[in-house]
């Protein structure tokens, strides 16, 4: 009796290919036997394909491992954002202009023309939600600034009003006075930030409000609770978060995962073990193993953060270049500076004298100037357009000081790179000037994409290399990070944590944590390589 | 799993899980090669018997 199915299908197979290859088959008749032959060897193979079939996906379904619980991911990540959110709100750093959103639309309308934005309109709108959220409605008599601005935001107020889905009529509006005045854009936002500023008593109460609430509903008590919470719950996640078996196997079915690295002889393993593995270390002693496994999370944890580093550090760079040399010799100082107070004085003045020029061309509609001539209210909004202009580029030079002030409350010369990340983080304007100049970047979305990356690294409360980074002095930090992890008797090199490199080190780290895995389970490499044959097989078939 | 050649009874669970995969391959390959021998009508041979 023949017990192995693999013997006797190989030998059956060599004695039909025999008995095929010995038929004759040069008569129509011999054509028919030999078909015939071949049709009954073809449905018994096709039987015996088809029941193999059956048994692959029973045993591979045999070795199928629960899922991630995705609820329990969503939980811990929804948990997170809320927390970030109390984070972002309490931020001691910012006031309410950033913990509205206002210094993100400022920055869009701003740059209105460089960026071409799609619509001029949608900015308004978000501006004048906010205003809204903060129970302030606007009307066409708080766009005063210039005579230009009240006319295209009385159109635009008509239109919001009415709920209107087109404007088509505002667009006119907008073409009309553009060719008699192209700084328009820049008197609604000039007519915005005095708006904001006219109304941050409102607003600082209104965040003081959302603060409150939030706090009570997530159970925070005040930042540094909040910040405790955050760095918990973030910690709960990325465990969660970690490489589970079923997402190997996911990983190697869409090829992003090979398994034939996780086989004993594999070169890509025995290279991976040979640097991350202590020599000490017996690979076959699961509780060593799950030390190292510990150390090597770490490390990953601490090359990642490494990574996002890299990608920043021209930002730290400029930061260091520009502020160095304001570096105090005495402590800090917590009040306003002198040039931020002289900036909004001269705002002021100059806004008071435009305002006089406005009443007088705003009057003339109600006849209650008596121009001369046409020609004189002309001239008139001509010089008010010129104030605009003068006011324009004292409001650039008050966005200069106000982040200089920012800096000069936390500069000092053990500067670290967390205090950097921390207040650009806090100031997205800001963050988003320099790197769009850092980056030589030419698109918003760009910006945005850098921006949203540098935030996440800033918010990541595992962070811990960027804590002992000094911004003005040099720190060869591979090498504080291969001197920490060498004393756990791991090899690496300086040459690891190169740009062209970490990727490579990230892979083996990821490698030995995944074999771990593997190892301690309910399943073996040769399980799960099984598992991924049946899949690759049967993906193969259904495209055929 | 039965052979109809022989009355001989299979225990597929004797094999190990890569020889299931190699006889998976091999039944596999073999289909195609009947497939690829198979004649078609009126391709070559002759019209009539000899």
């Amino acid at each position: 009796m023949m017990n192995n199915f693999l013997d006797f299908i190989l030998k059956d197979i060599e004695t039909k290919t025999a008995i095929l290859s010995s038929l004759p088959t040069k008569t129509k008749t011999n054509q028919k036997k030999y078909n015939a032959q071949i049709d009954e060897m073809h449905k018994k193979y096709s039987d015996y394909k088809s029941n193999l079939r059956n048994y692959l996906l029973a045993k591979s379904r045999s070795f199928e491992v629960k899922e991630t619980n995705q609820t329990d991911i969503e939980a811990l990540n929804e948990k997170v954002v809320a927390l970030e959110h109390v984070k972002f709100l309490l931020n001691p750093s910012n006031t309410y202009l950033e913990k509205m959103g206002f210094d993100i639309l400022l920055y869009q309308i701003s740059n209105y023309s460089t960026f071409n934005f799609t619509s001029l309109n949608e900015i308004i709108n978000e501006l004048l939600d906010k205003f809204a959220l903060a129970g302030i409605v606007l009307t066409k008599e708080d766009f005063d600034y210039t005579c230009y601005v009240h006319e295209y935001m009385q159109a635009f107020l008509e239109v919001r009003a009415n709920k209107e889905s087109s404007h088509e009529k505002v667009s006119a509006i907008f073409e009309q006075i553009y060719w008699v005045n192209p700084d328009i854009i820049e008197h609604i936002e000039l007519n915005f930030r005095k708006l904001i500023r006219k109304n941050d008593r409102k607003f600082t109460s209104y965040i003081s409000d959302l603060q409150k609430t939030e706090m009570a509903s997530n159970h925070v008590e005040n930042y540094m609770d909040c910040l405790e919470k955050l760095q918990d719950a973030y910690a709960k996640l990325n465990e969660a978060n970690k490489n589970t078996i079923s997402d190997i196997i996911t990983g190697c079915e869409k090829g992003e995962i090979d398994i034939n690295s996780f086989l004993q002889d594999s070169k890509i393993r025995n290279s991976a073990y040979e640097m991350l593995v202590p020599e000490t270390i017996d690979k076959t002693d699961v509780g060593a193993m799950d030390k190292v496994c510990v150390i090597l999370e770490r490390l990953k944890s601490n090359v990642l953060e490494y990574n996002n580093y890299m990608e920043f550090e021209p930002i730290f760079k400029a930061f260091k270049d520009e502020y160095q040399k304001a570096i105090p010799t005495e402590e800090p100082k917590k009040q306003e500076s002198s040039g931020l107070k002289d900036v909004l004085g001269k705002i002021e003045e100059k806004e008071q004298e435009l305002d006089k020029m406005n009443r007088k061309i705003f009057g003339t509609r109600n006849s209650l100037f008596d121009f001369k001539s046409e020609m004189d209210l002309k001239q008139l909004k001509s010089k008010s357009v010129m104030k605009a202009k003068e006011l324009y580029e004292l409001y650039a030079k008050y966005d200069e000081e106000y982040f200089k002030d920012q800096v000069k409350r936390i500069l000092n010369p053990t500067l670290t790179v967390a205090d950097v990340l921390h207040l650009y983080y806090s100031f997205d304007y800001f963050k988003k000037q320099i790197i769009q100049k850092v980056y030589k970047l030419t698109t918003y979305d760009d910006i945005t994409r850098y921006s949203d990356s540098f935030d996440l690294f800033a918010m990541n409360p595992t962070n811990i290399i960027v804590s002992g980074v000094p911004v003005f002095e040099d720190t060869n930090v591979p090498r504080v990070i291969v001197n920490k992890y060498r004393l756990n008797g791991i090899k690496l090199e300086e040459t690891d944590l190169s740009i062209d490199n970490i990727q490579n080190l990230l892979n083996r780290i990821d490698l030995v944590l995944q074999i771990h895995k593997v190892e301690t389970s309910t399943l073996s490499v040769e399980k799960i390589w099984f598992i991924i044959q049946v899949h690759k097989l049967l993906e193969k078939e259904q495209q055929i | 799993m039965k052979s109809n050649e022989k009355t001989v009874d299979f225990d597929l669970s004797l094999l190990s899980l890569q020889e299931l995969i190699t006889v998976y391959q091999k039944v596999s390959e073999f289909l195609e090669y009947l497939e690829d021998k198979k004649i078609k009508e009126n391709e070559e041979g002759k019209e009539n018997d000899e």
